[in-house]
């Protein structure tokens, strides 16, 4: 038996990488001869560009929803600070499509959190959003999940302006948020890929194509670590003693990373070539296969947001609905907060 | 719909400034307008352009805005701005392929970010901040979703040179850019809005992204 590895690795700009490795053990084709290795060379070249075009279509989507979820949380805000707030808030992400576009920018993405919040002085008070959540298995339509999440995020409201008596001079809070989002999803399955076209004895020649059939059991990883730094106004009206609205503009500077693993290990069946011989890829040759690969995507630098909410105050009990409309990640997040504030 | 609820969102936001500028007092003092001040903003811009894929873009930017304690000539205040900005258009560029079900392939979803640097000065008018400037464009990242996966602008370049010049119509750039608007401080000082025309007087490697409208909202934090 002959095994011999191919690295590849392929630099796309300094802000996407990817890389691939394979590896090959054979008991019926000679993998030591350079035809073959140039063969091995090109198949791993091949599978490393066709993983990157699946991969880039949740890499980006995914870090631009983890980039807006971090900020969900921000936009309930009240006409006075709070003296102290404990409000869990549950979101939910969800993306659309604008006429012209071609793929969705945002996945969608839950965003959840316990805020508490606390009073510093007259002007400024700081709030404190954070959730953590233990690695979770699960298993849907044979393919076995694990999911792990984690997000903190740190305010310090200023309160720029207060509460006016007519109906045009609403309170006006300036957030300054520091937000940390981490994600990781797990997903293992097993597929069979039929008619994979390679290049049977490496020498590039056009009509030597050959076909296989790839049977593998694939390991998914996806992980995501983002920051966003975010301000900007929210204006704040009480109405009718215990409503109030909110209307606000916000943008964000996001930095962070997700980063796509994959490996598929299985067994490859040539069934249909071009050429024969013991220096090439014939008909029924064998081999097993692992294929490794990775793709990393960063989230939009920019992105801002509009903001509508609105709040009952019983007491101190408080139920809020916000909609905010992401403008460059291109999706909504709806939003409910029960808590106190008091 | 969407049109009368931002109808009515922006009659309310009028309204507030306007209140906001009746409560400010004309003139501040000589040495608060003559003193450091540092605002963070939050803006949206858009490019103007009749190009159907340089038209349907969004931009967002956030940024500080520090006053300087110096005057150095008619102006009442001098500013310096730091903005990161992003630009995205949604509109796609076709390509000449066909995808395994017949469709147009195309090049979508492409953005890019930007430093954006400038110095204005303020020159009070009828009690409005009128403001003048130039300012410097610093290019940062580019991104684009093709068929074979997301890639910067020069890359999908390399990799589909039939539409290199339709990626350089929307290309990121260094440039020089003069600036015209209004930088309006109001609540004595505690919050700045603002409203300008920017053009791109000098532009490397030139694009079609020459005439942007940048609006902002912000607060001051010292």
């Amino acid at each position: 038996m002959v095994r011999r590895s191919v690295i590849a690795l392929l630099c796309c700009g300094g802000f996407f990488s990817l890389g691939a490795e394979i590896t090959i053990t054979s008991g019926s084709v000679d993998l030591s001869s350079a035809q073959i290795q140039q063969a091995i060379g090109k198949l791993d070249a091949g599978l490393d560009k066709v993983f990157f075009g699946v991969a880039s279509l949740a890499g980006p989507g995914i870090v631009n929803a983890a980039a807006f979820s971090s900020t969900i949380g921000i936009q309930r805000q009240a006409a006075e600070l709070p003296a102290l707030q404990i409000e869990p808030s549950v979101g939910i992400l969800v993306p659309q499509k604008q006429s012209g576009d071609e793929k969705l920018t945002s996945l969608p993405l839950y965003a959840v959190s316990l805020v508490g919040g606390f009073k510093l002085n007259d002007k400024n008070a700081m709030q404190v959003r954070a959730f953590y959540l233990p690695e979770i298995s699960f298993k849907q339509s044979g393919t076995s999940f694990s999911v792990q999440p984690f997000n903190l995020g740190l305010t310090l409201t200023r309160q720029v302006k207060k509460n006016g008596e007519a109906w045009y001079s609403p309170a006006i809070i300036t957030p300054i948020d520091i937000a940390y989002m981490h994600g990781r999803l797990n997903a293992s399955f097993s597929k069979r890929l039929d008619n994979i076209e390679f290049d049977p004895d490496g020498d590039g020649v056009e009509g030597n194509s050959a076909r296989a059939a790839f049977d593998f059991k694939d390991d998914f990883q996806l992980t995501w670590d983002v920051y966003s730094f975010t301000t900007g106004l929210i204006l704040v009206k009480p109405f009718l003693w215990i409503f109030n609205a909110r209307l606000g503009f916000l943008s964000s500077l996001h930095t962070g990373v997700a980063n796509l693993t994959n490996t598929a290990t299985g067994n490859f069946l040539v069934t249909g070539s071009a050429v024969a011989g013991t220096n090439v890829f014939e008909v029924n040759d064998t081999a097993s296969v692992t294929f490794k690969n990775t793709a990393k995507f960063r989230p939009l630098l920019v992105s801002s947001q509009v903001t509508a909410g609105l709040g009952i105050q019983i007491g101190a009990a408080t139920l809020n609905l916000d909609i905010t409309q992401n403008i460059q990640v291109n999706a909504t997040a709806i939003t409910l907060q029960l808590g106190c504030w008091f | 719909m969407k049109a009368l609820i931002a109808a009515i969102v922006g009659f309310y936001l009028l309204c507030v400034t306007g209140s906001l500028a009746a409560d400010d007092p004309a003139l501040r003092s000589v040495a608060e307008r003559h003193a450091w001040q540092v605002d963070i903003t939050a803006g949206i811009s858009r490019i103007a352009s009749g190009n159907p894929l340089i038209k349907q873009n969004e931009g967002a930017d956030i940024g500080v805005i520090t006053q300087l304690p110096w005057r150095f000539w008619l102006e009442e205040r001098n500013l310096v701005s730091v903005r990161a900005q992003l630009t995205n258009y949604s509109n796609g560029i076709e390509l000449q392929t066909t995808n395994s079900v017949g469709e147009q392939n195309k090049l979508g979803n492409a953005a890019h970010s930007q430093l954006r640097i400038d110095w204005r000065q303020i020159f009070p008018l009828w009690g409005i901040h009128w403001s003048a400037g130039i300012g410097m464009q610093i290019p940062v990242v580019s991104s684009i979703i093709t068929p074979r996966g997301e890639f910067s602008f020069s890359e999908a370049k390399s990799l589909y040179p039939e539409v290199a010049a339709e990626i350089g119509r929307i290309d990121r750039s260094t440039g020089i850019f003069m600036r015209l608007g209004i930088d309006q401080k109001l609540l004595d000082d505690a919050l700045i809005l603002g409203a300008a025309f920017e053009v791109m007087a000098i532009e490397t490697p030139r694009t079609e992204q020459r005439f942007a409208l940048n609006l902002y909202v912000g607060a001051r934090i010292w």
